[in-house]
């Protein structure tokens, strides 16, 4: 993993990134308003860009290892370390790790993983709540738009569900609620379901290759869309097909292996969004109740 | 035979993301990938704007080219989806 970012570590800051490293006042703090763990971590401990990339680099191998203790809890040792491995060095990756401002992306997928980790090895329920609590609100703080990840609300959703495979039933119901809301209304809540939601990018795998846009809602074929792709999943989930983490980024997000993968998603700044959506595949693919 | 090829999928991963974390280390590098890979009016902008930053004005005006046509594209494509939203002028 440290071979395929190495090229980072010797990288400046381009575009956002000022928001992470060159934060020398409080406006600058204020200025990064919606990543406000970042930017005040920055304003405090005044990184160069190689210990913020280094630091990235850190954070992606951290959550790759509570992606891979979740997993060995609850799928084979085979499924985890491939999940794992894919995690680490699928190229999809590689903007949450290379672009500093995507530092939030790495922390609230941190957060969730850390949570989840207490529900699954931690004994005391209560104890397990509470860090799931603090991790949620830790979450929101790393990035404001995190509110409307449901991988952040996973533990919650596990505690009170009891069930993690409800996690896709809750991400269509989200993102159908991001689709009915009209964005001159709801402009600020609708463009975060937006941005956050798996399954939102995955509908823009079915329709961007077809030269459409889902930027626009609400309109006739997104809900298809929606309705397809949620068909297809309960026709897999019904037959109990297990998908690993490794068949679904090969097989159901081909176009994330090659460079940007245009138009999927729109030139770069975009990519890191995909990141906490890979650990839902990941999670999703081998967690589904039998 | 199942593993090889795993091995190998993943191997492949790790050199695309070497060579996708190189088009990171500058705002020039980030930006000339994009108008390759996704050649969008926001791609050539930035593109030329970070050219001009370099202090590299000749491409800067090489890249002007593209640009033009995709802001006449731009244009076209504002007007139809006016047309098709039946929003008055």
């Amino acid at each position: 993993m440290v071979w395929a970012y190495w090229p980072t570590l010797s990288a400046g800051t381009i575009y956002e990134d000022i928001y992470v490293v060159n934060v020398k006042t409080w406006a600058d703090v204020i200025q990064g308003w919606w990543l406000p763990q970042p930017t005040l971590a920055s304003f405090l401990l005044t990184p160069t860009p190689f210990t913020a990339h280094l630091g990235n680099i850190g954070l992606h191998g951290l959550n790759g290892l509570f992606l891979w203790a979740i997993l060995r809890r609850l799928a084979s040792p085979v499924w985890a370390w491939t999940a794992l491995t894919a995690f680490w060095l699928h190229p999809i990756q590689t903007e949450a790790v290379a672009y500093l401002a995507a530092r939030g992306e790495l922390l609230v997928a941190l957060a969730a993983l850390v949570g989840l980790s207490a529900l699954l090895f931690v004994r005391s329920a209560l104890l397990a709540a509470g860090i799931a609590v603090l991790m949620m609100a830790f979450g929101l703080l790393c990035k404001l738009s995190s509110g409307a990840s449901l991988l952040l609300w996973m533990p919650l959703i596990g505690l009170t569900v009891g069930r993690l495979g409800w996690l896709w039933a809750a991400e269509g119901i989200a993102v159908l609620v991001a689709c009915s809301m009209q964005p001159h209304l709801f402009a600020p809540l609708s463009w975060m379901a937006r941005q956050s939601s798996a399954l939102w990018h995955l509908a823009r795998l079915v329709v961007y290759p077809v030269g459409l846009s889902l930027e626009t809602p609400p309109a006739v074929w997104p809900w298809l869309a929606f309705g397809a792709l949620l068909l297809a999943m309960g026709v897999a989930i019904h037959s109990r097909w297990r998908v690993s983490a490794l068949w679904v980024t090969a097989a159901i997000l081909p176009r994330l292996v090659i460079q940007q993968p245009a138009p999927l998603i729109p030139g770069p700044f975009h990519e890191h969004h995909v990141y906490t959506t890979v650990i839902g595949v990941c999670l999703a693919g081998v967690t589904w109740p039998r | 035979m199942r593993r090889i090829v795993c091995v190998l999928v993943l191997l492949g991963y790790a050199v695309l993301t070497h060579q996708r974390a190189t088009d990171y280390q500058s705002e020039l590098a980030i930006w000339k990938s994009a108008t390759r890979a996704t050649p969008t009016f926001r791609a050539w902008i930035n593109y030329r704007n970070a050219l001009m930053n370099a202090g590299r004005l000749d491409d800067a005006i090489l890249a002007c080219g593209p640009l033009s046509r995709l802001v006449s594209l731009k244009i076209e494509h504002a007007m139809l989806s006016r047309a098709c939203l039946s929003v008055p002028p």
